[in-house]
């Protein structure tokens, strides 16, 4: 059960947000950082408020604010224009497809550093580009390939039993059997987590029979090793919704992740390295990530530009 | 890299499961007669079962009476996750531009309103519009405090009170 110590933390913690968002002054940032430092209650409490603050930016602002605020569902023929509007886009959609043979598809994709993509593919399946990734589409009457050359992809395919549907990367490939995974090409080997259904892998120099991996399992490989199938750790897909989502993680781990959505180099002490996190971080803004793991943890940033950023102890 | 917390089958699951073969079909029933055939009962009734796992079982004497509580909970938050969805479709009907999200985000941002919905009820409607604006606006104290009509030492107040409201809250639903 919550204490009493608790619950004055948190109550005092809502304070000084409070008080920090109106003001500037030095004082006050002072004085909530005495208070921070006071007790273990008080960084809890904190680290509570920060994970609440990262919830909500999950939000699309705008159009989270207009649903909560209005009274709901009060004007119903606004929402009927809605529902029709959504229905009437799928079923165009989809007429469109039906009236369309397939017609070779062709397309390089890329994004830049920090930046995500979102593309529908010309079967209609979806295609989400992490960070600095890369990717080239080539489709055709027999099959429906990506090479991913870098980065990281999530794909959710459409059934098209005439012609399957290819990942291929530097160490495989992998042939979908259902709808849902995401491929990261690391620097010495290939990782492929399934969300549905499942993915068939073949190894590009082992002439062995392919490796099935179930929805729920991840599967590393190289050109010649499968490792051993691991659970699928279920935020690591997370960057699809714009956020770092992380559990007991080792700092030097965190950093690593979120150093591939911003340009530089960002480190850390090696005495810190070993610090554990757990949050919810926006992959858009990684300087407030940082601030974030400033307030959680005992360290401090020393940066001598935005490009070169290490996480040092306090003290 | 990451830990997930071992998932144990533990004493309470299985109390759960004895209960779910014993009374599963009871509340299917129970809900049906309550709903009409237009929301699913069967759908429910897994809802209630769900929140049962997730939350602390108590000794239970009368199961069918506390199946019942749990369900009656689970309905209050199925019309409000209706109201709210609808309110969002008005909203997105409402946008200049069509914003176009998977099912899987949209699924996450419902689980984000309903629970900030949970959190922000009972306040004053200055300390829950000032809440919102700030957060999810991202408007500063004195914006909100002239929309409001209000001082921003008021605006400070209302967000303090806010905060607090859903950090008290936040943790007990935990407990």
């Amino acid at each position: 059960m919550p204490t009493d110590r608790q619950r004055a933390a948190l109550r005092m913690a809502a304070h000084w947000y409070a008080v920090l968002g109106a003001s500037t002054r030095e004082e006050d940032r002072l004085a909530w950082h005495e208070w921070h430092a006071q007790a273990p209650e008080n960084q809890w409490a904190w680290q509570r408020l920060e994970n609440l603050q990262q919830q909500l930016q999950g939000l699309p602002g705008n159009l989270a604010f207009q649903t909560i605020s209005s009274e709901w569902g009060r004007d119903r023929r606004t929402v009927l224009k809605g529902l029709v509007l959504l229905a009437g886009g799928s079923t165009l959609a989809w007429t469109a497809r039906q009236n369309l043979p397939w017609q070779p598809w062709v397309a390089d994709q890329r994004s830049a550093i920090g930046e995500r993509r979102s593309l529908t593919l010309a079967d209609g399946s979806r295609l989400h580009l992490n960070t600095a990734s890369a990717v080239d589409i080539r489709f055709d009457a027999q099959q429906r390939l990506i090479e991913l050359q870098a980065g990281e992809i999530q794909v959710e395919t459409v059934p098209d039993p005439a012609r399957p549907f290819l990942v291929a990367t530097r160490d495989g490939l992998i042939r979908a059997l259902g709808t849902r995974f995401t491929v990261r090409q690391r620097k010495a080997f290939t990782e492929v987590g399934v969300l549905q259904h499942a993915v068939a892998v073949t190894l590009k120099q082992t002439p062995q029979p392919d490796t099935l991996v179930q929805a729920g399992q991840c599967l590393a490989f190289d050109a010649s090793h499968t490792q051993p199938l691991r659970p699928l750790d279920p935020l690591a897909s997370e960057w699809t919704n714009g956020r770092l989502v992380i559990d007991g993680w080792r700092l030097a781990d965190t950093l690593e992740e979120l150093s591939r959505y911003r340009p530089g180099l960002l480190s850390c002490d090696s005495s810190i390295a070993d610090l554990r996190l757990s949050g919810a971080y926006p992959l858009d803004d990684t300087d407030q990530a940082l601030a974030a793991i400033v307030r959680a943890l005992p360290v401090h940033i020393v940066s001598l530009t935005r490009y070169w950023v290490r996480l040092v102890p306090i003290g | 890299m990451s830990n997930a917390p071992p998932n144990n089958a533990s004493a309470p699951h299985q109390a759960i499961g004895l209960l779910y073969q014993d009374h599963h079909g009871w509340l299917v029933g129970w809900l049906r007669r309550r709903l009409g055939c237009s929301h699913n009962a069967a759908d429910l009734a897994q809802d209630t079962f769900v929140r049962l796992i997730n939350g602390s079982l108590p000794e239970v004497r009368e199961p069918r009476h506390y199946l019942v509580t749990v369900a009656k909970r689970v309905m209050v938050d199925h019309f409000r996750r209706r109201a709210l969805e609808r309110a969002y479709l008005e909203a997105l009907a409402q946008q200049p531009q069509a914003e176009e999200v998977s099912p899987e985000v949209r699924l996450q941002i419902m689980e984000t309103l309903l629970a900030l919905d949970a959190m922000l009820l009972g306040l004053g409607h200055k300390p829950r519009q000032a809440f919102l604006m700030s957060q999810l606006l991202g408007m500063n104290y004195n914006e909100i405090a002239e929309r409001l009509g209000v001082s921003v030492s008021s605006v400070t107040k209302y967000i303090a009170k806010a905060t607090e409201q859903c950090l008290l809250f936040a943790l007990d639903a935990e407990h």
